[in-house]
């Protein structure tokens, strides 16, 4: 009979864990965010101190990076990161010419999602790029999000003038604008 | 006759089994070999004779051995049908498991348990 033993982890680690010399099979059937997931056998030997592990998810998330006209981001990347943005997860995801992009092995949890966080590090030329990370809750092993990203705004100078009596008055005071149709 | 008992504790290591091996002294004749699992008592009827006992694990990384040498000739040996106990319990290591992400390192703690199911003593 296998001797079966169980390893709980706090924040990615679990710490005085006896276990007698030999070659394990790990089974991730309670890691929130990785269930069901596969890590390679580890080693313990007399002189074994410490094991690092390495799992990988099976989520996909795809996410489509639109403007407020609907229109989509036509290039760039995304990258995900911590709460803030200063800390970059992972390698960068191409925006394809569609406004897609697709981050793969992401962990995933059905019962309470997965916090991630999601920035724009670069743009196309109509789009500024996001720099505060979106939220994102990764429940299903398959999700489809969309992000907005509105149209790339440009500094201007207006001028406003009587049509009929240029300078008959400095004109002050305000107007509104709406945007009909974004270039 | 008397009856020679053995019995190997291994704590939970209930996949390693166990060897118990009499050879005659000074003759070096193997009169007893067979392997059992751990916890079991097994009697191995002997002369009133010297015997060699050795036990001993099958774990290839660290096996453990006992050697005993049997004085059956002796009355209080041979009377009182003696029962030697091996701890052959496999070293423990105390560790520090880390996990993370293959793709994302530190994209979130993981929290959580994962189950080992040890393969080998190797």
């Amino acid at each position: 009979m296998q001797t079966v033993y169980t390893i709980d982890f706090t924040n990615s680690t679990a710490q005085n864990v006896q276990l007698p010399i030999g070659t394990y099979a790990v089974t991730a059937n309670n890691l929130k965010g990785y269930a069901g997931t596969t890590i390679s056998t580890f080693t313990v030997t007399p002189n074994t101190t410490q094991i690092n592990l390495q799992v990988t998810a099976d989520g996909t998330l795809n996410i489509t990076v639109k403007d407020n006209q609907n229109n989509p981001v036509t290039a760039g990347t995304l990258q995900f990161s911590n709460a803030v943005g200063n800390v970059p997860y992972g390698s960068t995801v191409n925006i394809g010419a569609t406004g897609n992009a697709t981050f793969r092995n992401v962990p995933h949890d059905a019962v309470n999602g997965i916090d991630l966080f999601v920035s724009q590090p670069t743009s196309d030329a109509s789009h500024n790029p996001i720099t505060v990370p979106q939220a994102v809750d990764m429940v299903g092993a398959t999700q489809n999000e969309t992000i907005l990203n509105d149209t790339k705004a440009i500094t201007v100078t207006l001028n406003v003038a009587d049509a009929n009596y240029p300078g008959i008055t400095p004109i002050n005071g305000s107007l509104t604008a709406e945007l009909r149709a974004a270039q | 006759m008397a009856n020679l008992k053995v019995r190997c504790s291994m704590g939970v290591e209930t996949d390693v089994r166990f060897k118990v091996s009499v050879k005659t002294i000074p003759e070096n004749r193997l009169v007893f070999s067979e392997t059992f699992a751990p916890n079991t008592t097994i009697t191995v009827p002997l002369e009133p004779r010297k015997y060699q006992l050795e036990i001993s694990n099958n774990a290839c990384l660290s096996p453990r051995k006992i050697v005993k040498y049997l004085d059956f000739t002796r009355q209080c040996e041979y009377g009182y049908n003696p029962v030697y106990t091996a701890p052959l319990r496999i070293p423990v290591r105390t560790l520090d498991i880390r996990v993370t992400d293959t793709n994302y390192p530190n994209i979130i703690p993981i929290n959580g348990g994962i189950t080992v199911c040890r393969l080998s003593t190797r």
